[in-house]
């Protein structure tokens, strides 16, 4: 056996030693590393930026598991300081079970590092059962869709959302999606109400939907930690935040992860062929027959 | 390091988890275990309070909407599998379920989902104006065209795969390849972004080397 097939044949669990050290010295170690910011990106950011302070919401929709959270939310928190620094007045809610705490707490934090008010800066409904008719309702009549916030405090008595009726006074919809929400709120909420929306969803569904960028039914999607780390460095670069966030600095070790997970494909492409090449050659001693 | 009890316990419980990397053992199944159990009665809990009680119970008994007892009604067939000579009876919630669904849905998805992504395909003279802009310059909306017709005759089993199909089919594997390249490069940084999460919770809030 050669060493290039010895090294195909490598224990497992060095690569996950190796794959351990390319996580954590990146994060103990951290390099400056500036983001290429894709136009998609760029779509959510200048649609938050679009939004006048004070006038028409943005809806955030928090529809992933805390187990997505390591991608999504820090996306949700800096879509946040953008809106809270800018004083943009935000409505969340929740289309998942359990997608209800996770939304509460980030916006909780996000408001809490801008002294912004609950009630009249931003409100949070919960968990929404019947996602469909939910985000249809909502067009209709918001009050029918969301009689009560998440203490149970009727709507009429929020006095952000006396302002709030139907899509018409929503300038965004913004979805944080790890599942196929974000198509949903295309369905029934952008298309037939005429409201921009936009995601931020996990990276294994990005490219699910690029074909609604194309023809302009999203307006801008975050994809992954790369998407959140571009949000923070637009954010950070305009001033809206005092530095990047956690997506910024996972970006290095998502950098080393990948230049390892790239030699390791090289190395097991090599390490095959080697063998297969040397199955095809014949024995010296068939060879001389 | 961490002084909060519930910093260690989940600092604890993370590495239960990453010990099968290792190998299996009883620390990772009692985690495994722990979460499952723990996932489980959260939503149990979840649907009481959020679906259940406000828009049933309370309807009924607070309000007093008797018509909400019918879909109640509905609703509870589900539970008639358990009971081996009623079990038929389950098919009429999903039958309601299934029909509003579709319903719903089909003429909506039609026009925002077919009908807009065939518009997406088609060349447009606004292509022509920066025909090299790769989000909606000619040059992309030639590649775009030629990846949708080339991969749909790939798929496409009707006629024997001979001549043109045959070629095209060939040209659509590969934009098919290279969508799961896509997804796959995607895939990896999804699941290196949940270890780095839990590195950087165990480096940051549990041992405080980041600050």
């Amino acid at each position: 056996m050669g060493w290039l097939e010895k090294l195909g044949a490598i224990d497992r669990r060095i690569i996950y030693l190796l794959l351990a050290l390319a996580v954590t010295l990146p994060l103990v170690f951290p390099f400056a590393l500036r983001q290429h910011v894709d136009r998609s990106t760029r779509g959510v950011f200048e649609a938050v930026d679009r939004i006048p302070a004070g006038g028409p919401a943005l809806l955030i929709s928090f529809d992933y598991p805390p187990d997505l959270g390591a991608e999504l939310d820090p996306m949700a928190l800096t879509v946040l300081r953008h809106c809270f620094a800018r004083g943009v007045r935000v409505v969340g809610l929740s289309l998942v079970p359990t997608g209800a705490a996770v939304g509460e707490r980030i916006m909780r934090t996000a408001a809490a590092e801008y002294g912004r008010r609950y009630g009249t800066d931003y409100c949070y409904f919960g968990y929404r059962p019947n996602a469909a008719v939910i985000m249809q309702s909502i067009g209709v009549n918001a009050k029918d869709a969301l009689p009560a916030d998440n203490q149970g405090t009727p709507y009429d008595s929020i006095p952000l959302m006396r302002t709030v009726r139907n899509y018409d006074d929503v300038a965004l919809i913004f979805n944080i999606a790890g599942s196929g929400t974000v198509s949903g709120w295309v369905t029934y909420a952008g298309g037939p109400f005429r409201v921009a929306v936009a995601a931020g969803v996990a990276s294994v569904m990005a490219p699910d939907f690029i074909p609604y960028l194309q023809t302009g039914q999203l307006v801008g999607q975050l994809g992954g930690m790369k998407g959140a780390a571009e949000y923070e460095q637009l954010v950070a670069d305009r001033g809206y935040a005092p530095s990047r966030g956690t997506a910024s600095r996972a970006m290095n070790a998502i950098t080393a992860t990948h230049l390892l997970v790239m030699a390791l494909i090289v190395i097991g492409n090599a390490a095959f062929f080697a063998a297969r090449s040397r199955r095809r050659r014949p024995h010296p001693a068939e060879a001389g027959r | 390091m961490s002084t909060d009890p519930w910093i260690w316990l989940s600092a604890i419980l993370t590495l239960f988890i990453l010990s099968f990397l290792y190998r299996d053992n009883p620390l990772y199944r009692f985690a495994e275990h722990l979460f499952t159990g723990l996932a489980v009665g959260y939503l149990v809990a979840v649907y009481w309070f959020d679906w259940v009680k406000p828009y049933g119970v309370d309807g009924i008994f607070g309000a007093r909407d008797w018509a909400l007892l019918i879909p109640l009604a509905i609703g509870t067939l589900y539970l008639a599998r358990f009971v081996p000579r009623l079990r038929h009876l389950m098919l009429v919630p999903i039958a309601i379920d299934l029909g509003f669904s579709l319903g719903n849905s089909l003429p909506r998805s039609f026009e925002y989902g077919i009908i807009k992504q065939m518009q997406g395909c088609l060349l447009q003279p606004a292509m022509l104006r920066h025909p090299f802009d790769p989000y909606g310059g000619l040059a992309v909306g030639l590649l775009t065209l030629a990846g949708v017709v080339c991969t749909i005759s790939y798929f496409y089993f009707s006629r024997e795969h001979k001549g043109l199909l045959r070629y095209g089919g060939q040209v659509g594997i590969w934009f098919v390849m290279v969508g799961f390249g896509a997804s796959f490069g995607y895939s990896v940084m999804a699941r290196v972004s949940l270890l780095i999460s839990r590195v950087q919770f165990l480096l940051t809030d549990w041992i405080h080397i980041i600050k």
